[in-house]
């Protein structure tokens, strides 16, 4: 066996270790809390799954009209007869190898393009990195700061339709990004799909990603779909002022990047008409989506919400102020900062009516915001590592923000310990 | 005229920068509304269901029910006194009252908190010994060597009325988000310098 099989053979091997030691993690933090009455995982499992029953599906899909995750779940527990529990961290399994295993593709297609071929162990480690990152948790700065609420983080562990959407979340950036590339540039060879002949194929991948994301929550769908048509706007009404005949060709591009999501878009329209017209959400007879007072929701959870974006957000924020051209001007740093300054946006004022004020439900759009702004930011991060740390000062700024991610890691294994207890 | 060009550009640059400060010192300092207060109080010994603050204001300087904060004692043995930001500097006194049956308190420490972060940490010895009046305290020792302040109360009614000092160090404590604003002021005027530097560039080939 020559040197390079045997790297790839060690890469694959660290990276199925990893994704094991993964897997047991979620196993771990699903089991410790489900027995809690008021997890998220015991809701879902105790009191909506119970409803996906012959007699009542309609009640169940009604109030719980994103049903990927329960969907698993029946399928691990009535078909392969798996206990009930155990379904629902083995359905939680696969979906947090999926997304870890679909950060690892994407930051080993970063690390080819680079040139380093040889590169899975790596793309490995940072994806698990990635996977158990959270918010930066300081216990003496406010001891009443809610570990898991006052922080929101990419990584939701808590919540199992949220965790459900993160790798539906990653293939649809990776896919908007490559058909954009596409579109500016027929001779495009896109960096994580081949992008060869047209762009048929993709616009039905993405619609399918799409799709998906959206029966596993529709969260990331409210977020995305806004920053995709800002952004596509935009570049329209660039390409309306510059003059150069582009402007027509870009707008039937708009077109079918709508088309796309008009499946998940009309998916979206029913569970929004199940969930507030039909009285669905969760059998709350006057939930109604409002206009709140700006950040009320967040506020409910945290005193100083600046304070917690910056200890939530540390990592992709130093990124962004060691090379903010990047967030502006090439399509993956805009798309990623757009989605989050939409989620924000969608945090500080949208809400649902009492008694469902509380459930802060959009605040979830902004957490898939800060999804992507952590995989952008890591990627860029390796990218300005391999290419300009040319200098002392350089070297030094990008060290800073590798610490600044592994603290973030280290406060994932710390609240992944508080967690399982 | 060149010269002239060059040094006129350089005094647009100096009056943004300037007008920049003077804009970011506004928002700094602009006296927006207060955060609210915490104060809390950490026991090593407690026992009772909950513990009440009452506090005086500069129009109402009566200790009574329409201004009583109550405090469940939490499973961590600590009570959480919410104070609302409406009360920022008009505060004028503070009685703490403790629950009503026998027993040998021991606080471990008492922390100040306004906008998600702890503004003081008192020493509970220097905390409890600037006390304007009690009632039914039967004895209270302060024990510096490690930090902790005993106070035997009695069934009836035991309360303590801190000291004018003390009131007036906590009413600094709410804080108006001045370093938070300064925090934002210094992150955008690091990516608008970073940004112009271009330390770090991007090319048509990054993806």
């Amino acid at each position: 066996m020559n040197k390079d099989a045997k790297l790839t053979h060690r890469g694959h091997a660290v990276v199925i270790l990893l994704g094991v030691i993964w897997a047991y993690i979620i196993y771990a933090v699903v089991m410790s809390e489900l027995p809690q009455i008021m997890s998220d995982y015991n809701g879902h499992l105790y009191v909506y799954l119970p409803l996906f029953s012959r007699e009542t599906l309609l009640e169940g899909w009604k109030a719980v009209p994103y049903v990927m995750w329960h969907c698993v779940v029946l399928f691990l527990n009535r078909l392969l007869h798996i206990p009930l529990e155990t379904s629902a961290a083995y359905s939680s399994c696969i979906f947090a190898l999926f997304s870890y295993f679909l950060i690892c593709w994407m930051l080993h297609k970063v690390f080819q393009r680079l040139g380093e071929e040889e590169s899975l162990a790596k793309a490995g480690f940072f994806a698990f990195g990635l996977s158990i990152t959270q918010g930066i948790y300081c216990y003496w700065l406010d001891t009443n700061i809610n570990r898991i609420q006052g922080l929101f983080s990419p990584n939701p562990l808590y919540n199992p339709t949220q965790m459900c959407v993160n790798g539906f979340s990653l293939l649809c950036l990776c896919l908007v990004y490559d058909i954009w590339g596409k579109q500016k540039n027929d001779s495009y060879h896109g960096v994580f799909f081949k992008m060869e002949g047209g762009l048929k194929k993709y616009y039905i991948y993405l619609a399918v990603a799409l799709f998906c994301s959206v029966v596993a929550k529709p969260t990331f769908a409210e977020m995305f779909i806004p920053a995709v048509g800002v952004l596509m706007l935009w570049n329209w009404i660039s390409a309306i002022r510059k003059k150069n005949g582009t402007a027509s060709l870009y707008f039937k591009h708009c077109l079918h990047m709508f088309f796309c999501a008009i499946p998940a878009l009309a998916y979206m329209f029913l569970q929004f008409f199940s969930y507030f017209i039909l009285q669905g959400s969760y059998g709350s007879e006057e939930a109604n989506v409002i206009i709140t007072d700006c950040m009320q929701v967040w506020r409910m959870f945290s005193e100083n919400i600046i304070l917690s974006i910056g200890l939530g957000m540390a990592f992709p924020l130093f990124v962004v102020l060691l090379n903010p051209t990047y967030f502006l001007k090439k399509d993956l740093g805009r798309l990623a900062l757009t989605g989050y300054i939409i989620g924000l946006l969608e945090a500080a004022f949208l809400g649902e009516s009492e008694p469902k004020l509380a459930h802060a439900d959009f605040i979830w759009p902004m957490m898939s915001g800060m999804l992507l702004m952590w995989v952008v930011s890591l990627m860029r991060l390796i990218v300005l590592e391999r290419t300009q740390a040319d200098s002392g000062k350089k070297k030094f700024l990008i060290d800073g923000a590798w610490f600044l991610f592994f603290v973030h890691v280290l406060c994932g294994y710390s609240y992944i310990r508080w967690l399982t207890g | 005229m060149k010269a002239w060009l060059k040094s006129s550009a350089h005094i647009r640059r100096i009056l943004a920068a300037v007008f920049g400060i003077c804009i970011t010192a506004l928002f700094v300092f602009w006296p927006f509304s207060p955060a609210p207060l915490h104060i809390r109080l950490h026991f090593d010994e407690i026992t009772g269901d909950r513990c009440e603050l009452y506090y005086t204001t500069d129009t109402a300087d009566e200790y009574s029910g329409d201004r009583c904060i109550v405090s469940q004692i939490a499973e961590g043995k600590s009570v959480d006194f919410y104070l609302d930001a409406s009360l920022a500097e008009h505060i004028r006194g503070l009685r703490i009252d403790w629950p009503h049956q026998e027993q040998l308190l021991c606080v471990k420490s008492v922390a100040i908190s306004s906008a998600g972060v702890v503004q003081k940490e008192f020493n509970p010895c220097t905390f409890f010994s600037d006390i304007a009046f009690q009632n039914n305290i039967a004895a209270q020792s302060m024990v510096q060597i490690r930090n902790r302040a005993y106070i035997r109360t009695n069934a009836e009614d035991p309360y303590m009325i801190l000291g004018e000092t003390t009131v007036s160090q906590i009413q600094k404590y709410f804080s108006r988000y001045r370093l938070t604003r300064l925090a934002i002021c210094l992150f955008f005027f690091g990516c608008f310098f970073f940004g112009r530097r271009k330390l770090f560039a991007v090319s048509e080939e990054d993806i």
